[in-house]
């Protein structure tokens, strides 16, 4: 009888406990069922999740609305339990870099962004899928590949034993794979939406020039929504660049299947709609708009190689129809075929000819269709924007014998309704012809004309690649409304050797049908060693100057076109057509050998090297760039980040008519704090010397051959600090403030950017990182950059004619960017 | 050779902060308190001092205590900088230079009461507030120089002042206003709706133009032909309602709307404001002076303003999983009134605003946001506002929050005194001044609740 009232008891009791609230672990719902007055509950709930966990009930004796009675009639209700915390934001450290990136990275950021809200089974996942993955190298590939063929990975153990796989390719991994096919029924749901008025720099170079071409008042938008489920994805984009108007802009929707198995093959990917394509290391076929020098194709620099879903910020270079991708274990099949379906994105934009025909396809950043004022009716001839429709088919063809080989072979043919003839003097070029036929000669002046100084005016040595310039007419059986036509065949292969890897790509251009003839053409090989604490990359390129291929992406040092007439916005017809070199995708023609190391001495003491030594086809010119870097801890907590840079162009040849010497170093220390907060001391200090330019030194009568001063140097230097601040996971502030003088290149959280001031700059930004709820992340910034109240320039001339001295000069900028991001 | 060099002139005021256009298009005060102008100026929905009266009466009454008195003390600073292009030998563009350089700073103050009471299942809120409304402040000073050689035959470097180009206009209009509030307790608990009564008092509008010559041996070198002048027009003021609609939903979400009407501020005369004739056809902006007979004129006489009509409506976001953080996300709709369309001038314009609140109990909360707001002038690109701010909570009803904005922006406009007529010239012929204006302003709310 005891028993069974203890029973009772117990049993009444257990149900009592599980009708009472766990107060550190409740919903608000469940809240506002106490019996307490909406003020009280208010206060009380504003405590409980604003102080922390509730350690005993007479904590919540510091509300200040509620008293002991309060207390004591709670009891009956509470219970307290230790608070489970939910640290599964959705955003990380991580994912913020891969939602901030832009420029040629931004592709496959976003394929990061994929494979780490929807992990793949690592079981499943083949020579494509992981090589693409970020800091996972050709070896780390081989080494998962093998590990396949023993047997089933069902957990780390048997993933860490992978034969040859490196400690961080291992970590690297991690975030992006699972196990088994389990959980394959989530929907994701991608938001991005952002709009700034920062400029960004298309490069990323930080030998770029700063660029004051746009109007922030019409600031850059993106909006992206993706939408995936099992194995279809469905996404839409909409983007326009910063001074454009409101009526231009980029739309983007694309259908896709991924990884579905037949008895013999497996559909790597069907994609209706917008993609992208690249293939073995850039030199035939990669479509970006976005130019990164020094390409190598490992580490940051990664190819999204294959097709792709275009979820980029291109608008030139789009591929818009019906791509599909095939493997077996020995052979992969990618082809597409870009015309236009279903959003007309294959229209390029396009410099034409009077006659109508087009000189060059034009990336421009803003999009202006008739020109930088976007009213130059007389100079330009046609609207620039979507003056020419494209229509591009590609092969690719890739045979692996083996786990550690791969040959390819890639074709590709673009079809243009417009003949392709560069008609670079009458179109874009600007100024009159030579007026007595005698050439440049002292007694006209030409009037300084662009017409008459292309080709050879000496600081533009690089004009033989503009006069390089494809040209083409022609049918085909294809598209009735071909006029012209380009097409490029390559071969690349790999091959891994133990910890070494050795990749190749030779790509030819073909106007005859005939291969292996003597036609322009490009090859890079390189070859890649890792160790745990020490790799080595070694490359070596040639392209010949007339290897004139939109969709090359190879590894090189420069942009075609530079140091070249188009660098001259002054000598053009409209400064729209500086965008041919300072948009331009396509690397310099250029033959040189780049070696990059990075080796652990201790770990305390990380140092790397970059060395490149090439020539520029254009003019032979001879040029070295060196960067070497040291990365010390000397405590724990403290960081010392030393760069040093040496750069020069036409060092050893005495005659060379422009050469330059460059000197950069740029040491950062960085002190991290607890909570992962931190503050950064950044100094660099820059050195150039170039030879004096005739228009810049002297008269302004070119011909006067007396140069006024000797070499010229320009010191650089600048100061700054910043600061990272987290009130906790879910807010972080970060604040910056550097002073510059001369050229700058400098990193604002996510934002690369360029300086170029003569009096020095002050500038400053503020960051506020804000996640309201595990799946919504927010990021406001802004930044203000202010001349120095002082110029160097000593006098100039006003409207009216007179004269001024010492003029008072100011420039100032405030941009901002705002970022809503939405990841389920 | 002839040298004249301008130089930069600091003429500082205690008076409502400026700027050009002031006085054909007034510049509206803050809209809310400092929390609101902390949180992107939105001041839909987050204000909660007497400022929700005017937008969006439906907040009256959502103060926890009794009664509600809250005092805002407001300084803005601008400068306004005038710069001129100058050219190389080459005639390409060197840079711009500063002639002009007006700084301004002022105080304001407003102030107002609250007092909500339940009845059973309805809850009632009634508030007071005055408050400054419209600007019509401008003040320009230009230093002239003259042109002086020195009698050995070298240039002189610091030409001599001979005299100051001053313009200016002034004038503020204020409003008061009283509003109503009601929330049920029961049914629609989650619904609350406000109305306020506007009153713009009357004031007086003051512009004129004063050449003052420091220095005749030069006669009227460098000074502009204009006659001194000063003129006021006495502006009637007139009334205009407002109405909120609040909505809460899920315990974390709050959609706001809220309507202000139009209305028209003039003092009675035939001035029709922003005519075609006074638009200028070059720069597409108002042209406030032009030349007849070889002699500057004051183009303005009268005032006619149509205040524009305005929908509000915001999103603010709650987290219940993190209550201590708000977003909140606002678009605000301008219309003006008008019966003739002039080229240049967007009759609907928007703000959009967006800004948040990290307030962590027991700590200060920390505010920030930022304004995209188009001008109704096509020629003046849309400009960007940063707000920040923080506060401090005393106890006992006691708060007291700190607010800051700020932005930067320019345009393109004619010298506005020149000696000759350049008003029938593109700026592609002439090189229009480069105006730049930055505006700083901090708002201090005080609010006690008892």
């Amino acid at each position: 009888m005891i028993d069974r009232k203890i029973i009772v008891v117990l049993f009444f009791s257990c149900f009592l406990c599980f009708d009472k609230i766990d107060i550190n672990n409740t919903s608000y719902n469940q809240f506002a069922s106490l019996p307490l007055s909406q003020n009280k509950l208010e206060d009380l709930w504003l405590y409980v999740n604003s102080v922390g966990e509730i350690n005993t009930i007479y904590d919540l004796l510091n509300v200040q609305s509620l008293d002991a009675k309060d207390i004591k009639e709670l009891k009956k209700y509470i219970l307290i339990n230790k608070r489970e915390y939910n640290t599964s934001s959705n955003f990380s450290y991580k994912t913020d870099q891969w939602l901030a990136s832009e420029g040629s990275s931004e592709g496959i950021a976003e394929l990061w962004l994929d494979r780490y809200y929807d992990p793949q089974n690592i079981n499943s996942m083949n020579h494509d899928d992981l090589s693409s993955l970020p800091n996972f190298s050709p070896m780390d590939v081989v080494a998962v590949l093998k590990q396949q063929k023993r047997g089933e990975i069902s957990g780390t153990f048997q993933l860490k034993n992978s034969p040859g796989i490196s400690y961080y390719g291992y970590k690297n991994l991690l975030d992006f794979i699972k196990y088994s096919d389990i959980d394959n029924n989530k929907i994701n749901i991608r938001y991005t939406s952002m709009v700034r008025s920062i400029p960004s720099s298309s490069s990323l170079d930080e030998d770029e020039i700063p660029l004051d071409f746009t109007q922030s008042s019409n600031p850059e938008t993106l909006t992206k929504l993706l939408i995936g489920y099992k194995n279809y994805n469905f996404g839409v984009l909409r983007y326009n660049h910063i001074g454009e108007s409101a009526n231009v802009y980029t739309d983007k929707a694309f259908l896709s299947i991924e990884k579905v198995n037949f008895p013999f093959f497996r559909l790597d990917k069907l994609i209706i709609g917008n993609f992208t394509a690249a293939y073995g290391q850039g030199v035939v076929f990669e479509s970006t708009d976005f130019y990164q020098p020094r390409r190598s194709g490992y580490k940051y620099s990664k190819r999204q190689t294959g097709i792709s879903t275009d979820f980029t910020r291109s608008t030139q270079f789009v591929l818009s129809g019906l791509a599909a991708q095939f493997s077996t274990s020995k052979i992969r099949l990618s082809m597409f075929l870009s015309n236009g379906f279903p959003k007309n994105n294959n229209m390029r934009d396009a410099v034409i000819n009077a006659d109508g025909s087009f000189a060059s396809l034009i990336t421009m950043n803003p999009r202006l269709g008739y020109g930088y004022s976007n009213n130059n009716l007389n100079k330009i001839n046609e609207n620039l924007i979507n003056s020419l429709e494209e229509w591009t088919y590609g092969i690719n063809l890739r045979y692996s014998p083996n786990v550690t080989t791969n040959f390819g072979i890639t074709f590709y043919e673009s079809l243009y309704n417009r003949i392709l003839n560069p008609l670079v003097i009458e179109t874009i070029i600007g100024g009159d012809g030579d007026i007595d036929g005698l050439g440049v000669d002292i007694s006209d002046h030409d009037d300084y004309s662009g017409d008459v100084y292309y080709l050879n005016y000496m600081s533009n040595s690089a004009d033989p690649e503009i006069n390089a310039m494809y040209s083409s007419s022609g049918n085909s059986p294809i598209w009735d409304d071909a006029k012209s036509f380009r097409r490029v065949i390559g071969y690349n292969f790999n091959k891994v050797i133990k910890n070494m890897v050795i990749q190749g790509e030779l790509g030819q251009m073909d106007s005859d049908g005939t291969l292996f003839d003597k036609e322009p053409k490009a090859y890079v090989i390189n070859s890649y060693m890792q160790f745990n604490t020490f790799d080595f990359l070694v490359l070596y390129r040639d392209y010949d100057i007339d290897f004139d291929n939109p969709y090359q992406r190879s590894f090189s040092e420069y942009k075609r076109y530079k140091s070249s007439i188009f660098e001259d916005p002054y000598w053009l017809e409209d400064p729209i057509y500086y965008n041919l070199y300072s948009s331009n995708a396509q690397p310099q023609a250029e033959k040189g050998i780049y070696i990059q190391s990075r080796y652990q001495f201790h770990e305390d003491l990380v140092g790397g090297i970059q060395w490149d030594s090439w020539v520029r086809k254009a003019d032979e010119a001879q040029y070295f760039r060196i960067v070497g870097k040291l990365e010390w801890r000397p405590l724990f907590n403290y960081r010392v980040y030393f760069r040093y840079k040496w750069q020069s162009r036409g060092s050893f040849d005495i005659a060379h008519p422009s050469p330059y010497f460059a000197k950069e170093a740029r040491i950062r220390f960085k002190l991290r704090l607890s909570n992962y907060n931190n503050m950064e001391l950044l100094y660099s200090w820059n050195y150039t010397t170039f030879s004096p330019r005739p228009r810049l030194t002297g008269s302004s009568d070119l011909f006067d051959q007396e140069m006024h001063i000797g070499d010229i140097g320009t010191p650089d230097g600048s100061i700054g600090f910043s600061f990272e601040h987290n009130f906790d996971k879910n807010m972080k502030i970060k604040t910056g403030f550097v002073y510059a003088e001369g050229f700058m290149w400098y990193i604002e959280d996510n934002d690369f950017r360029l300086f170029d001031t003569n009096n020095g700059l002050v500038h400053s930004w503020l960051s506020f990182n804000f996640k309201p709820n595990p799946l919504l992340a927010v990021k406001l910034k802004v930044s203000h950059s202010s001349d120095h109240y002082s110029t160097t320039i000593v006098g100039g001339q006003l409207n009216d004619g007179s004269w001024i001295e010492n003029p008072y000069v100011i420039n100032e900028k405030f941009n901002y960017r705002i970022q809503i991001d939405y990841a389920l | 050779m002839l040298y004249k060099i301008l130089y930069i002139i600091f003429c500082s005021s205690i008076i409502f902060s400026q700027s050009f256009f002031n006085r054909v298009l007034p510049e509206e005060s803050y809209c809310g308190d400092a929390k609101s102008m902390a949180i992107g100026n939105t001041c839909l929905l987050t204000s909660s001092s007497s400022s929700v009266i005017i937008s969006n009466p439906a907040k009256i009454s959502s103060f926890k205590e009794k009664y509600m008195i809250d005092l805002n003390i407001d300084f803005k600073s601008l400068t306004e900088r005038r710069s001129i292009v100058f050219k190389d030998e080459w005639e390409e563009s060197l840079g711009e230079t500063d002639y002009v350089f007006n700084q301004n700073n002022s105080f304001n103050h407003s102030f107002g009461f609250l007092f909500n009471q339940s009845f059973k299942n309805i809850k009632l809120g009634i508030g007071v507030m005055s408050k400054p409304y419209l600007s019509f402040n401008y003040n320009y000073e230009e230093e002239v120089r003259g042109d002086s050689n020195l009698s050995d035959g070298v240039i002189g470097i610091n030409d001599p002042i001979i005299g100051y180009h001053t313009y200016n206009t002034s004038g503020t209009m204020n409003i008061e206003s009283i509003g109503l509030s009601f929330s049920f307790n029961d049914i629609m608990k989650n619904l609350s709706f406000g109305l306020g009564f506007n009153r713009l008092n009357e004031t007086s509008i003051n512009d004129s133009v004063k050449l003052l010559v420091v220095d005749n041996d030069y006669g009227a070198m460098n000074l502009a032909n204009i006659l001194d002048f000063n003129n006021s027009y006495l502006v009637s003021g007139n009334t205009f309602i407002t109405v909120g609609v609040d909505f809460h939903m899920l315990n974390q979400l709050n959609f706001s709307f809220s309507f202000e009407q139009g209305t028209v501020v003039s003092d009675n005369s035939d001035n029709l404001g922003i005519t075609s004739e006074l638009m200028s056809n070059f720069v597409g902006l108002p042209q406030l002076f032009d030349f007849e007979n070889g002699e500057l004129t004051y183009e303005l006489d009268g005032f006619y303003f149509n205040k524009p009509e305005k929908n509000n409506f915001g999103v603010l976001y709650s987290p219940k999983s993190n209550i201590n953080m708000t977003l909140a996300f606002e678009l605000s709709n301008k219309y003006f009134q008008h019966t003739i369309s002039v080229p240049g001038i967007d009759y609907e314009i928007n703000d959009y605003k967006l800004g948040f609140e990290y307030a962590p109990l027991n700590s200060y909360p920390i505010r920030a946001g930022l304004v995209y707001s188009e001008s109704p002038f096509n020629a003046i690109s849309p400009k960007s506002i940063l707000t920040l701010g923080t506060g401090i909570d005393f106890g006992k009803g006691i708060n007291l929050d700190i607010a800051m904005n700020y932005s930067t922006f320019n345009y393109k406009y004619y010298d506005i005194l020149p000696l000759e007529d350049i008003f029938n010239y593109s700026c592609d012929l002439i090189d229009c001044d480069t105006v730049t204006e930055n505006n700083l302003s901090f708002l201090t709310t005080l609010k006690i609740e008892f």
